[in-house]
């Protein structure tokens, strides 16, 4: 493996101010994006400006978990329908498959195809309304990954590798950036199921990063984050009374003890913990939206409502400043399609359809379009080759993502597959190619944003990745 | 810095070859220091001279209030009780220095130091019990490599043993147990039970071993050095795979045992007595799981089939490590077969397997009873070849050591099974001469008693690293390690009874402190430490008094009340008082844990309901010792919470908050909000849904079952039920089912132990592998040959929800040699309704019946598995029941019964359905209502376990 673009850092003491030292600080900071201690010399807190003017803030990233199919959606292949039924032509390299599936018949897509918006770009009839959105979206058709299964691949697309125990992107760009609200998470995850996502937690993990790094997931319901209500039979004002005993002690421990500087931290820990308690119901709770916007994101539609009302909340917490926001779709693989691809991406799709819609015209008309970059995709495409007679195996050699808003030009297309959609061609974005660009989209060089672990100067792309050019011309 | 391309050991610098780390280890002469400053061991030498030197001043040595709860909390993980702290102060009133150094040699003597210091071991070691991908299979058998870790630090073993055991105990001490499952540490890493990329999987799997072998006992960052020459250290991609090279013959086998060599022979020999009918057996199977096989073998690339297809004798190391991948995927699928299925068409062959599959049972009582090893060997005596890339193709390299060391080629002794490779590795790091591996080990030593190691970054000693705060130091303490063979405790035994571990932590820093280690790298103090994940959980166990010790054994859930070392670890999904708190999830080495303050921390703390229930048990114990008033009690919550009486100032803060008046506190009921449906009393009028049902004897209410209320599960303590042949015969109705593979159990006997008599009447769900709404039986009980075995039983008779129903199951233990459950299902809904039947054969002969279970309608005695809907009514008749006496055919003479439940009163005055009942939560245990006394001691007490001295030694 290549191992290029490793700066050598100017001094050993710069990486660890950079990259870690004072964590009980730092974690705090992390999670609410505050200073703690104004002044300490170790919160990193303080240096958290960006690298250069990005235009993105924040980033909600839809995540189709199983691997939906880019050549039935996104990037259309005459060539495929063509010789379907036939082998892979032997000009092909032969990938390895997860099932195997090398070596069975081409699968035709039955989709029609239209060209839509001003840029023309080509978007398949099972996702109808995306056309409405066709001149924001910047599709990107030759996403490359590493992991042939879903643990390999829904880890490597969340933390750069298909092994577990490294950050993920959520972390790295709270990490990097700290977040703007002091009563929320910086980094939430919402999904449509109970349905356990592959790997759980470990997809919004912190890794080799302190904990509070680690993204929050919300959970719509009564207690929408962990441990967020009263426990039951406590009222408001007994808690209170606990609270304002449990802070007195605390001061008076404090007495003498000043220079511990966590004593202090844990202290506005509760306090923090205490806002944070009135402030996330409020977050997620929709029943303050018009009428009209409940219809945009499809939530009078039983079909569309699970997804929109992710989208929906999605927007209200990047409005009051949360970082990242992680959307699963179809939770515990449901993009899965081994068989029956028809039917499964033709229920999928028209779950998505207009949330997604909805959520990109709802930022536009509100002017937060620019500074939220929303990204979709799974953490593979699906093959040409068939599977199971009406089915795909996974792809992870060639297949599509597309961002919006950030600044992020819409209505193109970036890089190829080739004419069967198998392998990407042009223009390769690696995984790590692509947690790069996003963290130049939010105005980080990658390659700055370093964390220090058992010795080595860690970064989101393993020191592998270069952020795309055409995105973040800067880099 | 070295050249990249060149391999050559010219190519090290001066300076490469002056790296601190590699320089021999010196004993150091003592520095001097004046006597004035009293030093008290040489440790305080070598301290208290840098001190002197930067112009800063020690601080006073510590009270022994403050001592005795460092050095249990150091030592034991543990809070001291109040009778120890006090046995202690009182020695130490008399004799400050003897009463430590007996204190000391106590601790380290105990059980518990085990425990507590192998939590420090297994975060370097990525322990972790399970498979961390997405299956994240549990490893049943890895518990045992925990209990050698605790068992070896308590015995005090050397270290140098401890290490070679761990890298090569299967080449040396084959036969015996508790040192060949050291050799678990190489097979620790995560494990991708479906990874197709065979070659890819082996590579990654290789390089973690080698990552953490050079990280735990070398303290070498090496993982660089895999794709390259390492860009700040003099580390070269060639030493890389030279160190990979000892470890790239090694193997992870399913099917090896752990027993002594007499165990083992034995084994063998019931083998050797069996092998014709295991042949036999074995080949049934084959037969018919051919397909499957190989279909499984087919979604590997074509490369690696072929590998596969070789003989065994053909394959070279290589690649029957890559078919051994296979094979175990090969065996997973085969662990899932159902031979059942297979033979549908062929009934004899089937039958043929059931009576050879029997035989082969009975000869099992006679089978040594051996643990499945969890351990490390290599896959023959001959080498696999390691090789790497390089620009110019491919390059073979043998096990070599760092070429900065300038040591000669490694002397290699193959055994009859095994390389020799790693037995040689670990004779070089356990040498005498090895600068690196004392210094890494008592470095660790002095990283846990301080809080930093005098190297702050314990797994590098490399340039990306930090150079060590006291470099004669370390080499003083290294060479005390050589020097008494290896042994841990000596070491701490030196650490723990300088002045500087005895300092005070209560000193601020004076101005030139703050000014010139403000970070306190020269122990002007001891330094205040946060409690671990580990730590706090089980003082909080302590205090509250409900801490049980376990003696090793499998790990057990995080709600029992048993150290934190014995509580499962998964590595999706921890434990989350512990990760909350920062405990490792094993991905890879932890050799630091961060030391996090969040918001998510605060919350856990006050609302989750396992500190308030340790709360509410230490306010039981204060209240136990009946405290005459506000005053007594604050200074029993203090002195058995913190170990200390409180100030003036907070015991009049306190018996204030005792005292005070506050009208929203719950005097004697459970607050409403714990009620979900305060309008329910647990019954419905019979009309609901079953006023089609004639005939069968109901009365005019139906019990509501409802998951999540207070009316989960009724128990019926009263029924004496001994027989193993009986019927249970129901009424009722199902809203819906679980969306999991939970079965929706109305009746039970079972506490979820497979290992425990019982039985469960119920519906399947959503993810069965029983397919949903299958009518089943769970039975679990002893067969002819005295085993107990537990065998679900499926009726096929599929149950639909939200309509009346009748079912029945009529159990017939051994009669013939043959045990038969017939089950009945009626639909109720309709005015005409048939009794469709089922009649399933079992195993279990007796034993069904265990009297210390609870019979439970709803649910069974274990988390989930909760019926959602209704019950009309119930009965149970101790003998297996004919068609034509069952309920349903309204039979002419009513058979003695054992239960028969039906509900035509009204709720009572205790809320009771029916007299002899009890209502049974599972989600929330059951709480007695607190008196206003016990609610505001409980907050008291809830507040101290969470106040910061609780959770920091400061």
């Amino acid at each position: 493996m290549p191992c290029y673009n490793f700066e050598l850092p100017a001094s050993r003491r710069e990486f660890l101010e950079k990259a870690g030292s004072g964590f009980g600080a730092l974690a705090l900071a992390a999670l609410t994006g505050e200073s703690i201690l104004q002044g300490a010399s170790t919160n990193p807190a303080a240096s958290k400006i960006p690298h250069r003017l990005g235009n993105a803030k924040s980033v909600i990233w839809l995540f189709m978990e199983g691997g939906p199919s880019h050549i039935d959606l996104f990037d259309p292949k005459p060539l495929l329908n063509k010789l379907a039924g036939q082998k892979l032509p032997d000009s092909f390299d032969r990938p390895v498959t997860a099932m195997g599936e090398v070596n069975s018949p081409l699968l035709a897509s039955k989709r029609k195809w239209k060209q839509h918006g001003q840029g023309g770009l080509w978007i398949s009839d099972w996702l109808p309304n995306h056309a409405n959105i066709a001149d924001e979206l910047c599709v990107l058709r030759s996403c490359v990954s590493d992991g042939i299964n879903h643990a390999g691949g829904v880890c490597q697309m969340n933390t750069g590798s298909v092994f577990g125990g490294r950050p993920s992107l959520g972390a790295w760009a709270t990490y990097g950036l700290g977040t703007e609200n002091q009563s929320l998470p910086g980094f939430v995850v919402l999904k449509d199921s109970k349905s356990a996502i592959v790997n759980g937690v470990r997809c919004w993990g912190s890794g080799f990063m302190p904990a509070g790094y680690q993204g929050v997931l919300l959970e719509p319901g009564e207690e929408p984050i962990a441990n967020l209500n009263l426990p039951n039979g406590v009222s408001r004002n007994r808690n209170e009374r606990k609270l304002a005993l449990l802070n007195k002690i605390n001061r008076q421990h404090s007495i003498g003890r000043e220079s511990n500087t966590e004593l202090e931290a844990r202290i506005r820990s509760y306090e923090l913990a205490y806002r944070m308690q009135a402030e996330a119901p409020e977050a997620i709770d929709l029943s303050s939206e018009t009428k009209s916007t409940r219809h945009l994101y499809g939530l009078d539609n039983e079909t569309t409502q699970v997804y929109g009302r992710q989208c929906l909340m999605a927007r209200r917490l990047v409005e009051r400043g949360v970082r990242f926001v992680q959307l699963y779709h179809g939770a515990g693989s449901k993009w899965d399609s081994h068989s029956g691809m028809e039917k499964n991406h033709s229920t999928l799709c028209s779950q998505v359809d207009q949330p997604i819609v909805g959520l990109i015209t709802d930022l536009k008309q509100r002017g937060l379009l620019d500074e939220t970059l929303v990204i979709w995709g799974g953490e593979f495409g699906r093959t040409p080759m068939s599977e199971k007679g009406d089915g795909r195996d996974h792809n992870p050699t060639g297949f599509t993502m597309w961002m919006a808003g950030g600044g992020v030009q819409g209505g193109q297309t970036i890089g190829a597959t080739d004419e069967l959609g198998l392998y990407a061609t042009e223009d390769k974005l690696h995984v790590h190619d692509i947690h790069s660009t996003i963290l130049g989209l939010l105005g980080l060089d990658h390659t700055q944003v370093v964390y220090m672990h058992k010795g080595r100067p860690e970064r989101v792309d393993l020191n592998e990745g270069h952020a795309h050019p055409r995105l973040v011309p800067e880099a | 810095m070295p050249v990249m391309a060149s391999t050559s050991s010219e190519i090290f610098s001066e300076k490469d070859r002056s790296w601190w780390a590699i320089q021999p280890i010196r004993d150091p002469e003592l520095q001097k220091v004046s006597l004035e400053a009293k030093p008290e061991s040489p440790i305080d030498h070598f301290i208290l001279s840098k001190i002197h030197e930067a112009g800063l001043t020690p601080a006073p040595q510590a009270g022994p209030q403050e001592l005795v709860r460092r050095i249990y909390l150091d030592l034991h993980g543990l809070p001291p009780t109040q009778e120890q702290s006090e046995r202690f102060k009182e020695a130490f009133h008399n004799d400050p220095d003897t009463a430590w150094e007996k204190l000391v040699d106590e601790l380290l003597e105990h059980r518990r130091y085990g425990e507590r210091w192998a939590s420090h071991w297994l975060d370097v070691v990525r322990y972790a019990e399970s498979d961390g991908y997405r299956a994240d299979d549990y490893r049943p058998n890895v518990y045992l490599y925990r209990d050698y870790v605790i068992n070896s630090l308590n015995a005090d073993k050397p270290y140098d043993q401890f290490v070679k055991e761990q890298l090569a105990a299967d080449e040396f001490a084959y036969d015996q147990p508790d040192k060949l499952i050291a050799t678990a540490f190489l097979r620790h890493g995560v494990y991708e039970w479906n990874q197709r990329n065979a070659r890819m999987q082996w590579d990654i799997m290789l390089s973690e071993m080698t990552n953490v072998t050079g990280e735990v006992f070398l303290g070498l960052g090496i993982g660089c050095a895999r794709c390259h020459d390492h860009k700040f250290d003099p580390l070269l991609q060639r030493d890389y795979y030279g160190l990979q090279a000892f470890l790239s013959s090694v193997w992870w086998p399913e099917n090896r045992k752990l027993g002594t060599a007499e165990e083992l022979t034995a084994l063998k020999e019931w083998n050797k007595r069996n092998s014709e009918l295991q042949a036999e057996l074995a080949g049934i199977e084959l037969e018919a799981q051919k397909g499957k096989i190989a279909n499984t073998v087919k979604q590997f690339p074509d490369d690696i089939q072929a590998i596969y297809h070789k003989p065994s004798s053909e394959r070279t190391t290589n690649e029957e490590q890559l078919a051994q991948l296979v094979e175990r995927q090969v065996n997973n699928q085969r662990n899932k077969f159902k031979i059942d299925n297979a033979f549908k068409d062929k009934p004899e062959r089937l039958n043929l397997y059931k009576e050879l599959k029997k035989q082969l049972e009975d000869q099992k009582k006679e089978k040594p009873n051996l643990k499945n090893a969890f351990i490390t060997i290599d896959v023959g005596p001959n080498p696999a070849s390691t090789a790497y890339k390089t620009r110019s193709g491919l390059k073979e390299v043998l096990p070599s050591f760092p070429a900065l060391l300038g040591l000669p080629t490694p002397k290699i002794i193959p055994t009859n099974s095994s390389t020799g490779r790693r037995t040689a590795l670990a004779r070089w790091i356990t040498s005498n001469d090895n600068p690196l591996t004392p210094r890494v080990i008592v470095n660790r030593i002095w990283q846990h008693h301080f809080g930093t190691g005098i190297v702050p970054t314990p797994n590098d000693f490399g340039t990306l690293g930090e150079p060590p705060s006291h470099p004669e130091l370390l080499d003083w303490l290294a060479s005390r390690f050589i020097d008494g063979e290896w042994k841990l405790k000596e070491i701490h035994r030196l650490i723990l009874k300088s002045k500087t571990y005895r300092q005070t932590a209560r000193r601020e820093p004076s101005a030139v402190e703050n000014l010139h280690d403000p970070s306190n790298r020269l122990l002007w103090r001891f330094p205040p430490q946060r409690l671990s994940a580990e730590q706090l959980r089980d003082s909080m166990l302590a205090v509250s008094g409900e801490l049980r010790e376990k003696n090793g054994g499998p790990s057990v859930d995080g709600n029992q009340p048993i150290r934190s070392i014995y509580v499962k670890k998964r590595r999706n999904s921890p434990n989350n008082i512990l990760r909350c708190f920062d405990a490792p999830t094993g991905f890879d080495s932890a050799p630091n844990r961060p030391k996090t303050t969040t918001p998510t921390q605060a919350l856990l703390l006050i609302n989750n309901e396992w500190p308030i229930h340790r709360a509410r048990k230490v306010a039981d114990r204060i209240l136990a010792k009946k405290p005459h008033n506000p005053s007594e009690t604050a200074i029993l919550a203090f002195t058995h919470i913190l170990g200390r009486k409180p100030s003036n100032d907070e015991l009049s803060t306190v018996t204030e908050f005792l005292s005070q008046k506050i009208n929203d506190l719950p005097v004697t009921d459970k607050p409403k909000s714990t009620h979900k449906f305060p309008n329910e009393d647990g019954l419905r009028p019979i009309e609901q849904h079953f006023s089609k049902v004639k005939e069968l004897g109901l009365g005019k209410h139906a019990l509501w079952l409802q998951p999540g209320s207070r009316f989960e599960q009724l128990h019926s303590p009263q029924t004496k039920l001994e027989s193993d042949s009986f019927t249970i015969e129901a009424v009722t109705i199902l809203d819906s089912i679980h969306k999991d593979a939970s079965v929706n159990t109305l009746a039970s006997r079972w506490n979820g132990n497979q290992s425990r008599s019982g039985w469960t009447f119920g519906i399947t769900s959503v993810k069965s592998r029983y397919q949903p709404r299958n009518f089943i039986l769970h039975l679990i009980g002893q067969n002819p040959g005295g085993r107990t075995i537990y065998e679900p039983i499926a009726s096929n008779l599929r149950i639909p929800t939200g309509k009346p129903v009748y079912l029945a199951a009529s159990i017939q233990t051994r009669v013939n040699g043959k045990s038969t459950v017939t089950f009945h299902y009626a639909d109720l809904s309709e005015s005409k309704s048939e009794l469709q039947s089922s009649t399933v054969s079992f195993q279990i002969a007796h034993g069904l019946q265990n009297p210390a279970t609870k019979l439970l309608l709803g649910g069974r005695d274990q988390r989930g598995h909760l019926w959602d809907g209704q019950l009309a009514r119930l009965l149970i008749t101790p003998r297996a029941l004919k068609k034509e006496e069952l309920l349903f055919s309204v039979p002419v003479e009513e058979p003695t019964r054992t239960l028969d439940l039906k509900f035509n009163q009204p709720v009572d005055a205790n809320n009771l359905p029916l007299p002899n009942t009890e209502w049974v939560r599972q989600t929330t245990p059951q709480q007695e209502p607190l008196s206003r006394e016990q609610t505001t001691l409980a907050d008291l007490c809830h507040v101290l376990l969470t106040s910061n001295e609780f959770l920091y030694l400061h």
